[in-house]
């Protein structure tokens, strides 16, 4: 009697808990974010090996190149043709080592296979296996498996709400000069998917949020009688900015990948502009930087912003 | 025997709750059901084709001297929520259903 007595405790104990759990689910936080990542090995390597991806056509690539070099400075690799993809396909290649940002472009000689064009950066792993199966744990998709290019392996991987990212490992270790500022990759995610991303990024990154604003100014994603969430993460991989929208976006925002950081915007816009760089969105201010959209030629579009205030 | 009927009631109660709030657990797996489905036809699921405004007769008299059909007259509408303007029309052709057609006009005149 005492042992069905007790047993009839636990299970509405049991009942209790799991109902009221249910009933009331936790709104997603920043202290929500913090407890929720996985544990997964740490394949970072470091922020000036997160390239860019950038894919113009092969008769821009070489302004494109010019123009990324005059308007932020930094160095170049040698221009090569090489293949990348794991199905035949051919395209010119080059790094542009910039001091703030690392870009790989690519101007493809033969139609680009699929789903390549479609990622945003390559990031550096120090163990491409490991490295897959952290993401796949973490919540992503692979795909596209790992495959062997001229200098390494690369695999794809996409994030709950749809951001696709590469992951790559060199055969030779490269080394590359630490970045002057860290740019944000720029990421745009829907309202339904934005926990199930930022929980999967922070467990793979192993980064944390630094900053989660429900009610950001709008003028932000060229809407500026409203406001966003927007949401900051920093890891080894960079810092990582998602903006939380309902969709309704005023070209060019969305567009952008990246956000990177200068000294001085005005000094930064008067070399672009003079490199063939058209601005997209003039200089505004919000959450105290100064930031505008510019589109290089052969089409890549970003954020370039100025820290005017104390940073957050 | 009366803490067995307070037991009993609050095990009623926590299921009423659940069973009103919808809980997984309280459900029983069932099919989607087909009255509340929200497709319509085949014929009525548009492929969208985004093509520069330069090429999009040639597309067209492209995609119709291939399958046959017809097209619906080209409009300039803005589609999207927020300001932009492209061309639109419609495809119907017998084989690959209904394409609809957009050509957006360049980029530069999106921002207003």
């Amino acid at each position: 009697m005492r042992i069905t007595k007790s047993f009839g405790v636990i299970a509405i104990a049991i009942f209790l808990s799991t109902g009221i759990a249910r009933l009331f689910p936790i709104r997603s936080t920043a202290l929500e974010f913090a407890y929720a990542a996985t544990v997964t090995p740490n394949v970072t390597v470091g922020p000036q090996y997160d390239t860019t991806h950038v894919y113009v056509a092969p008769e821009d690539f070489d302004r494109l190149v010019a123009s990324l070099v005059t308007t932020f400075g930094g160095t170049t690799s040698k221009q090569g043709v090489f293949t990348v993809t794991p199905t035949p396909s051919s395209t010119m290649s080059q790094l542009v080592l910039t001091p703030v940002g690392t870009l790989s472009v690519f101007g493809f000689k033969t139609p680009v296979p699929y789903p390549f064009g479609v990622e945003r950066t390559g990031y550096l792993v120090t163990d491409l296996d490991a490295a897959i199966q952290a993401a796949r744990t973490a919540g992503a998709d692979v795909l596209v498996t790992s495959f062997n290019d001229p200098i390494g392996r690369d695999a794809i991987i996409q994030w709950p709400g749809g951001v696709n990212t590469q992951l790559y490992w060199h055969t030779t270790a490269p080394s590359y000069k630490a970045l002057q500022t860290i740019p944000e990759n720029r990421v745009y995610v829907s309202a339904d998917r934005v926990a199930a991303f930022v929980d999967s990024f922070l467990a793979f990154s192993h980064g944390n949020v630094t900053a989660d604003d429900a009610h950001a100014p709008g003028v932000e994603i060229g809407r500026p009688s409203d406001t966003y969430r927007r949401i900051r993460i920093q890891s080894n991989f960079g810092k990582l900015t998602v903006l939380v929208t309902d969709g309704h976006l005023p070209y060019p925002y969305g567009h952008e990948m990246m956000g990177y950081e200068v000294s001085d915007l005005a000094a930064t816009l008067a070399k672009a502009k003079a490199a063939g760089v058209q601005v997209l969105v003039p200089p505004y201010t919000a959450d105290q930087r100064t930031s505008a959209l510019v589109q290089f030629p052969g089409g890549y579009i970003a954020e370039i912003h100025s820290i005017t205030g104390k940073p957050n | 025997m009366n803490c067995t009927r307070y037991l009993f009631a609050l095990v009623l109660l926590v299921f009423s709750l659940a069973t009103l709030s919808r809980l997984s657990w309280t459900q029983t797996t069932e099919s989607p059901d087909s009255a509340s489905t929200v497709a319509v036809g085949a014929q009525y699921h548009t492929t969208h084709v985004y093509v520069s405004p330069s090429d999009v007769d040639a597309f067209v008299a492209s995609f119709l001297g291939t399958f046959g059909g017809k097209s619906t007259k080209q409009v300039i509408a803005r589609v999207t929520p927020t300001p932009s303007k492209t061309t639109s029309q419609l495809l119907q052709t017998p084989a690959a259903a209904v394409r609809t057609h957009r050509g957006f006009t360049e980029r530069s005149t999106l921002i207003m």
